[in-house]
């Protein structure tokens, strides 16, 4: 017993040393940089990173669909840029606007982007979102043309649970009358981020592409939500942007202070959805890969074996700590998104007579 | 920075994919699956409403077989009382008739009893009379020879018994 004991820690240690080993030798060739392993993880990219075997990195290649002022429409792999960075003219970017982006580089050396609608690796995990949400949606109607009057089990029970607590929960009571307008909406942007940040906790293809931590997309999202607000907004909330019934005169007559911030609150809202999901699903994948990159960071200063262990364990312990954390907050950014949404639409439905009631 | 700044691209795929997405589920999903849950529901509250009316009627059932059961008892209570008082009230009359008949009998021997005593009387009497005068003529025979005297006599008698009597 105590024999197979020995041996075993033995085992382990080896395993632990060679894997230290393997970093350090991984390192020694190549300056490791933190800063470009976590912000390539959650920057948008034109190929789909899997994993490195053997020294070789296994990427998907992607399309990449440019079109050029004077050059015109081009279109070619993904796989072109890897060696070099460089394709026809094409480079990727290192200017601190563009970083990780395709400029065309010009004859006196300037850098131009042109119309960029490549089928990135965000591009490509919306696509597979997407068609994650119309089966979930579709796979619910089929069981409810299968079997009428039937609650569905299992999985698509769960999801129907989830929706129904959505349209009950959250849109129900914060629109009131009318809310039906605006479940289809409300409930497709709940699952979109949902299904997205699920997929951006997985490490690994079809999942890892940071999509709602990126401004582009919470900046689409926000807008619809923008559009929702004000196109099918009451009279009274109109009248009480620019007029200001609650505010005293003072703030109002000679300068119109309460007007003009009313005014401008009507973008902050959406403002402040799209700052919030980016933000919130950002620092998760920031902190995240934090804690994996710091074994590597240690590992580098002090060539210890302690010191490395120590690291791996902390790191570990930590990194699982935040995946916790991140499973909750997957679902309660989307929750938070659509709960916000909602309140602001109900605001900007609000009747006279319901305001006195 | 870069993070800042929106892929215009991206926000092209992402406005379009969404906004298709969102078109196919509101034309084709969400009106299937918002009236199927609202058909459910309402399945759902009219079952519970349903059951609710059987609870009440049950109840209601139950309280009119007890009222039911009450009034029988009473019927049944009052028809006992009734019996009773009626079978009380026969016996009284069989009682106070048969009262009436034996009175009546009695009486009635009384009287019978009466009258042949006063017909005994009467008899004894005619006897004790007719006897008195055949010993009054057997003892006046020698004084009365004559019929004449003999008639005197007797009427003489009778009239002081007719006083007498």
């Amino acid at each position: 017993m105590m024999n197979l004991l020995k041996k075993g820690s033995i085992i382990l240690l080896m395993m632990f040393v060679s894997i230290f080993s393997a970093f350090s030798a991984e390192t020694e060739e190549k300056e490791f940089s933190a800063g470009d392993f976590i912000f390539g993880h959650i920057r948008n990219a034109y190929g789909w990173h899997v994993t490195a075997y053997n020294d070789e990195e296994i990427t998907i290649p992607l399309p990449v669909i440019v079109k050029s002022e004077s050059r015109g429409w081009l279109v070619f792999s993904s796989a072109r840029l890897e060696e070099t960075g460089e394709y026809e003219g094409f480079k990727i970017s290192n200017s601190s606007l563009h970083k990780g982006r395709l400029v065309e580089v010009m004859p006196d050396g300037s850098e131009v982007r042109p119309w960029d609608f490549s089928i990135t690796k965000n591009v490509l995990e919306i696509l597979i979102a997407s068609a994650l949400v119309l089966a979930l949606f579709f796979s619910l109607v089929r069981f409810y043309k299968k079997n009428p009057m039937k609650a569905p089990k299992g999985l698509l029970g769960a999801f129907e649970v989830l929706v129904l607590f959505i349209v009950d929960e959250v849109i129900k009571p914060c629109i009131g009358k009318g809310y039906e307008k605006y479940t289809p909406y409300l409930l497709t942007v709940f699952f979109f981020i949902l299904i997205n940040n699920v997929l951006g906790m997985i490490p690994i293809f079809p999942g890892g592409a940071n999509v709602t931590g990126n401004i582009a997309v919470t900046a689409v999202l926000a807008l619809i939500t923008f559009v929702y607000i004000n196109v099918f907004a009451s009279k009274d909330y109109w009248k009480d942007i620019f007029l200001v019934p609650a505010a005293p005169s003072w703030l109002k007559v000679p300068i119109p202070i309460m007007p003009i911030l009313e005014f401008v609150g009507i973008f902050t809202k959406p403002l402040a959805l799209m700052i919030r999901l980016f933000a919130n699903i950002l620092a998760g994948h920031i902190i995240e890969l934090v804690f994996m990159v710091l074994i590597f960071i240690l590992s580098e200063c002090g060539k210890n074996l302690g010191i490395g262990i120590g690291t791996g364990v902390f790191s570990v312990l930590f990194a699982f700590f935040m995946q916790v954390l991140e499973v909750l907050v997957v679902f309660l950014q989307a929750y938070v998104f659509t709960l916000l949404s909602s309140v602001f639409i109900g605001l900007s439905r609000m009747e006279e007579h319901a305001e006195k009631e | 920075m870069d993070l800042f700044n929106p892929e215009s691209g991206l926000v092209i795929w992402m406005l379009v994919v969404f906004l298709l997405v969102l078109f196919v589920l509101a034309k084709f999903a969400f009106p299937v699956i918002s009236k199927s849950l609202s058909e459910r529901e309402q399945r759902i509250n009219n079952a519970l409403k349903v059951a609710d009316e059987a609870e009440a009627k049950l109840a209601h059932v139950e309280e009119e077989r007890r009222k039911i059961l009450a009034e029988a008892k009473e019927a049944q209570q009052e028809a006992i009382n009734e019996v009773k008082a009626q079978k009380k009230q026969w016996l009284d009359t069989a009682r106070a008739e048969a009262q009436a008949e034996a009175n009546k009998i009695v009486a009635e021997a009384r009287a019978s009893i009466e009258a042949e005593k006063q017909q005994a009387l009467k008899e004894v009497r005619n006897e004790v009379a007719k006897l008195s005068v055949e010993i009054a003529g057997k003892v006046l025979r020698h004084d009365l020879e004559s019929d004449e005297a003999q008639m005197a006599l007797v009427n003489k008698i009778m009239e002081e018994d007719a006083m007498l009597n």
